[in-house]
């Protein structure tokens, strides 16, 4: 509800004339009325006023404050510089303390696959090395029926033992050679 | 956003509305050690610079309003005021104003502590924060028409407490 000073201007009205939130025009018809309406008058002279006073009060609290850095907030007697540093190391800490976590999760899962990934290999290598090995193992005992092929023989037996030493290839020609 | 260099660009602003709100340098230095405390603890929400103000703004005025209600302010000594304008006036090179007057002072002060606090953080921030209906209406979550008929409101009780004393001009 508008409250009314004359039949021209309310005080809104006259509180936007004062800030300055009227269209050029409204504001030269409203600067008219109030030079020839005592009321109007008076209510803007105390709307200019009491703005004045009320921004001088806040400015003397303004000037309470020392003209210092921004962070020497911090100096006064509830909260030192050091306990502001500590809550902040503290949030730090546990900020850290999840990247870290994060990144163990990550590389473990990592692990993980490596692990799967390497044994895989290995089945995969005893089994080559199982078929190199009988294969290996079938040819010499086809070279052991010739006696002329003795030596080779001997040679290939032993080539088995050292290099596939765990095969069931390897065991039979440890009895040859034996 | 790094909360903190926001805090510190916006530091005296925050601390003009502290100020508004009728409490004293030592009440303020609390307030804004908590706010800037509440900024390190939640530095990823506000992507940019003006979020990020806002946010500070908001949460200022309402640990001001806290204290505020706690406390009542605005009891500064009237004589400090009336000196400290002459003080602020000879470094001032502003228009001139009228000399300032005890019972011009008293009567606003008086008026700032009974003043409804919806009031009082809008004209807190227009006029002595320098933020526009919008941008207040941003911070305190309001339609800028809303903030401006608060500021009406607001300059209309103060206004009247100064015609209703028969305080002369």
């Amino acid at each position: 509800m508008k409250e009314q000073i004359c039949q021209v201007a309310s005080k809104e009205k006259l509180v936007a004339y004062a800030d300055g939130d009227l269209s050029p025009s409204e504001t030269d018809r409203i600067a008219e009325h109030i030079a020839s309406c005592s009321d109007c008058q008076a209510v803007t002279e105390a709307l200019e006023r009491s703005l004045q006073v009320t921004q001088t009060i806040w400015q003397t609290g303004q000037a309470q404050w020392p003209k210092t850095h921004p962070l020497e907030v911090f100096q006064s007697s509830k909260w030192s510089f050091r306990k502001v540093a500590t809550v902040a190391a503290s949030i730090l800490l546990v900020l850290w303390a999840g990247a870290v976590w994060r990144m163990l999760s990550r590389l473990t899962e990592r692990a993980g696959i490596s692990r799967e990934q390497a044994l895989a290999v290995e089945i995969k290598r005893k089994i080559a090395d199982s078929g190199d090995a009988a294969r290996l193992l079938a040819s010499a005992e086809l070279l052991s029926k010739y006696p002329e092929a003795e030596k080779d023989v001997k040679q290939r037996y032993q080539h088995i033992v050292e290099k596939y030493p765990e095969t069931a290839a390897a065991a039979k020609a440890r009895k040859k050679i034996q | 956003m790094r909360m903190h260099s926001v805090f510190i660009r916006h530091i005296e602003r925050l601390r003009r509305l502290v100020v508004a709100m009728g409490l004293s340098a030592e009440e303020g230095k609390d307030i804004l050690q908590d706010v800037f405390v509440e900024a390190l603890k939640g530095p990823l929400k506000y992507r940019s610079d003006r979020e990020a103000s806002q946010w500070l703004m908001r949460v200022t005025a309402n640990r001001c309003l806290l204290e505020f209600r706690r406390r009542k302010r605005h009891s500064r000594a009237v004589s400090e005021v009336v000196k400290q304008w002459a003080e602020l006036k000879k470094h001032s090179s502003g228009p001139d104003m009228q000399a300032i007057r005890a019972e011009e002072v008293e009567a606003m002060m008086q008026c700032l502590r009974e003043m409804d606090e919806s009031l009082q953080v809008p004209l807190a921030m227009r006029y002595f924060c320098e933020l526009n209906s919008t941008e207040i209406g941003e911070i305190l979550e309001l339609e800028p028409g809303t903030v401006r008929k608060r500021l009406y409101k607001g300059r209309i009780v103060l206004a009247d407490t100064l015609l209703r004393k028969g305080i002369k001009l």
